[in-house]
């Protein structure tokens, strides 16, 4: 019976780790990709492509510089056009690693372990992208000290603190600090693991001077617990805040289809997909050009299908709510909103591929076979990307080209610069990513080595989630396991 | 089935208790009604949105442990089913507003050239109304059936493996489901209280009672939790890490509630446009204004303070009262949701507080609730209080004894 048990619980929750592995082969494996292996020819090739691309982006900076944002497609009435929505795009992706590493935690999902690292890192640049757009857009980035922060200047100029705008300067800064904070914190006992084993005299300066004389005593383990909880408990706010502050940019205006009280959780929602879907689309390539298939499992891919699949549904839910209410409202602006977004507005193709990305190719993640397959999660990733970039140009172009004044009614096409700084962060992210797979452990070792059944306290090849309930007793407990150790 | 997990007899006790107050309160309800037929509908819708919230939040909280998983599901998705299963009754208690349509929602006297009416057109009228009511009953009642009876034929398994096949079966049905779930609720809110302002709108309504009906469901269950833990044969299964659990999405939800609206407020007093802000202005006037600060501060400030310490959410008597105390202030603010909607009697105005409290509105939700309490213990004694032969049973147990 207990036997049968155990088939059961296995088969609804596959163990984490797969292959036979203990606590030194995860450390090699892991460790190895950075000290020991010789860097892969693929990588160089990624890396060069990235770096070249992102060339496109200094380019795109420079000319803006000199010649000032008239180099973009931005027009009256549509003020606002690839700027924010890049913007939006990049800070949106960023939310997934800020979920996995903060929420999942709280939440004991032990399958977070081995993704946490990687999509921290890409939060980290994501955000890099997303935080250059509203800089350069003001043109002179700068003179944006006093005009983005609340800086006491002679001039007595303070900027709106009223305006949305100036809640996503405090926003996304709090979020980039926390999210590097959080980062690198988790990467603090892996680097001390890397120093004890790198032999490059370089490397080992490099990772000593990052790990800040970890010796992985119990005094260390214990308040860096307690640290890496309390981080996750102010990271935990800033998935919601983020991004429903991002969509208050848009909400608290009176524009049709930006004021909508649905905004913030559907923002938040989009934020998550559009995450979850890069992650997809990094970790896919990755576990297979590393080898990694045993830490990233199947299993992983299909929980992150799944969390794909239940945020796509809430974002498909924001739009059925606005497109219901723009009706219901019976208000003329509402109901001209809705036609002019969906069919009789010169963007209405943009509203129907839209609908396709990221309503319709979502629906096959219904199906196993499709969550199951590597293949299908990297394309459906790849449509949502797409769609969720087409979501906040459809928001922010057609609800401007289309405004309270038809005699200033105006199309709207991006220029050149548009897209090539576009491309261009695209780049920049690739080369960050790059570099990081290089440089340092894309996997938490340390936290990986809990999955396993060593890791068991009492040592017993017990059922796996039994193991992992005695990982969570340690991982729980506050005080040091010798107290002399730790008094001391 | 070598345990006896069978509802301890003393409920019997509490059934006809509930159903002496609920009686009571219905003839009296009844008698008000007489006597002022809009005031006595309003009431009566306010003790039907609360506790018909629990019913169909019981349906999604059912739902969403299926596909979550988790010990806290396995431990309280007796009592959430027996609450789905009051859904007859709730059907019940939705005709007299099907029947007092035209006393009761503002819209059925508006003038022709009232721009919703031209707007929704056959939408909003009566017909239509009742036509949609009987499309969500029915559709809640398939979820109802289905996953109480297949909840009942993995009790009847033979073994962990059929018991197994049948929890995959409500996690299968639970994952699409849970998305129509979600758009009957968004439309029937509209339809049930949103329209009592048929000027007004906001799109993030139903989202609002999708969580405020699971948070009263997580309350609820908590307070039977807290009854049945006390007695065999629940005492064997209820363990302090359950409490925990449950206690960290009531503190979730509670942040959810105030998040949503935040949001809605936000952005309404941002847009000032007086197709929405009336709604606020309404309720900024003396006495609603009280109401909505006495929101803020407990139906949030204070549980989410509450809820915050873990000692609390441990023990089950802390957790029990605040998910009373949270149970009652949700009433308020349905109260709040309500009441202040523009009334026929006043040819679309709204009262203030002191005029547009009635006795009736704690006869209304006291005679709904009675009535309900009555039908539910009834549906809870019917079956074993835990789900015998689920493979995760003795796990979730397991798991409460931990830390």
């Amino acid at each position: 019976m207990a036997k049968d048990l155990k088939q059961i619980h296995e088969k609804i929750y596959p163990p984490m780790v797969e292959g036979e592995h203990t606590l030194a082969t995860v450390s090699d494996k892991i460790g190895d990709v950075t000290l020991k292996k010789k860097t892969p020819w693929h990588w160089f090739v990624g890396f060069g492509i990235s770096f070249m691309v992102a060339q496109l982006l200094l380019f795109s900076v420079v000319t803006l510089l000199a010649k000032g944002i008239g180099i973009w497609g931005n027009n009256q009435p549509v003020g606002w056009a690839f700027d924010i929505i890049n913007f939006v795009w990049w800070i949106g992706i960023g939310h997934a690693g800020t979920l996995i590493s903060a929420i999942l935690l709280l939440l004991n999902q032990k399958w977070r372990t081995s993704i946490n690292r990687f999509a921290e890192a890409m939060t980290l640049f994501a955000v890099a992208c997303a935080a250059m757009f509203p800089l350069l857009h003001t043109g002179r980035p700068w003179l944006a000290a006093y005009w983005l922060f609340p800086y006491p200047n002679t001039m007595g100029i303070w900027p709106q603190f009223r305006s949305p705008l100036i809640w996503d300067v405090f926003a996304v800064s709090t979020y980039a600090t926390i999210s590097l904070l959080f980062w690198y914190v988790g990467l603090i006992p892996d680097l001390a693991t890397l120093r004890d084993r790198a032999k490059n005299k370089v490397f080992k300066f490099f990772y000593a001077a990052l790990s800040w004389g970890w010796r992985g005593s119990a005094r260390h383990w214990h308040r860096y617990e307690i640290a890496y909880l309390l981080l996750a408990g102010i990271s935990t706010p800033l998935v919601l805040s983020v991004h429903s502050i991002v969509s208050f940019d848009f909400s608290v205006s009176q524009v049709p289809g930006w004021h909508a009280t649905i905004f913030p959780p559907y923002f938040v929602a989009g934020a998550i997909f559009a995450g979850f879907a890069m992650v997809l689309i990094l970790c896919i390539p990755l576990r297979v050009w590393y080898n990694m298939k045993d830490f990233i499992t199947d299993t992983h891919l299909v929980y992150m299908g799944k969390v794909m699949l239940a945020t796509g549904l809430i974002v498909v839910y924001g739009y059925a709510m606005e497109a219901y209410f723009g009706w219901y409202s019976s208000s003329q602006y509402e109901v001209f909103m809705v036609k002019n977004r969906i069919w009789e507005g010169p963007y209405w193709w943009s509203y129907w591929l839209l609908i396709i990305c990221n309503g319709l190719s979502i629906q096959l993640l219904w199906f196993k076979r499709f969550r199951e397959s590597p293949f299908w999660l990297f394309m459906i990733s790849i449509v949502v990307s797409i769609g969720m970039w087409l979501e906040r140009f459809v928001i922010i172009v057609t609800s401007l080209n289309r405004d309270f004044l038809p005699s200033s009614w105006a199309m709207y096409s991006p220029t050149m610069f548009d897209w090539s700084m576009f491309v261009g962060t695209i780049g920049f992210f690739f080369t960050l990513l790059y570099l990081f797979v290089r440089f340092l452990p894309v996997i938490s070792i340390f936290e990986v080595r809990t999955l396993l059944p060593e890791a068991n306290v009492h040592g017993h090849q017990q059922d796996f989630e039994e193991n992992v309930l005695e990982v969570e007793y340690t991982y729980e407990r506050t005080d040091p396991p010798n107290k002399e150790d730790a008094e001391s | 089935m070598a345990e006896n997990y069978n509802a301890p007899a003393e409920l019997n006790k509490f059934r006809t208790i509930a159903l002496g107050v609920g009686g009571i309160g219905l003839i009296v309800w009844a008698a008000g009604t007489y006597f002022h037929l809009e005031q006595g509908l309003r009431s009566w819708l306010l003790g039907f949105i609360f506790w018909g919230g629990i019913t169909i939040g019981g349906i999604g909280v059912t739902m969403l442990q299926y596909l979550t998983g988790g010990a806290w599901g396995v431990v309280i998705r007796r009592i959430v089913e027996a609450a789905s299963r009051v859904l007859p009754l709730v059907f019940l208690m939705w005709l007299p507003l099907a029947f007092g349509i035209t006393h009761l929602y503002e819209w059925t006297h508006l003038p022709p050239d009232d721009f919703t009416v031209i707007g929704r057109g056959a939408y909003q009228t009566p017909m239509w109304w009742v036509i949609r009511g009987l499309i969500y009953f029915a559709l809640f009642g398939v979820m109802v059936y289905l996953l109480n009876t297949w909840s009942a034929n993995q009790d009847k398994s033979a073994d962990h493996e059929e018991a197994a096949r049948w929890l995959g079966k409500a996690t299968a049905f639970s994952g699409p489901t849970m998305v129509i779930y979600v758009l009957v609720i968004s439309f029937a809110t509209v339809d049930w209280v949103m329209s009592l302002d048929p000027h007004w709108f906001s799109t993030i309504w139903g989202l609002l009672f999708v969580v405020g009906w699971a948070l009263s469901t997580f309350c609820f269950s908590v307070l039977m939790l807290a009854w049945l833990g006390d007695r065999a044969p629940f005492n064997r299964v209820l363990g302090k890490r359950h409490l925990h659990d449950i206690g960290k999405l009531i503190l979730a939800l509670v942040m959810v509630w105030a998040y949503f609206n935040f949001s809605q407020l936000l952005i309404i007093y941002s847009g000032n446009i007086p197709e929405e802000t009336g709604w606020y202005l309404t309720r900024m006037t003396p006495g609603w204004f009280w109401i909505g600060m006495i929101l803020i501060l407990f139906h949030f400030a204070f549980p989410f303070l509450f809820l915050l310490k873990q000692d609390w959410k441990k023990n089950i008597r802390m957790l029990s009262s605040i998910a009373i105390f949270i149970l009652l202030i949700r009433l308020v603010d349905m109260f709040f949701l309500i009441s202040p909607m523009p009334r026929i009697a006043e040819h679309g105005g709204s009262l203030v507080l002191s005029q547009s409290f009635s006795w009736l509105d704690i006869v209304g939700p006291i005679a709904v609730g009675g009535i309900w309490l009555w039908y539910f213990f009834g549906q809870l004694m019917k079956r074993p209080l835990v789900p015998v032969m689920d493979p995760f049973l003795e796990k979730a147990i397991e798991h409460g004894q931990g830390h």
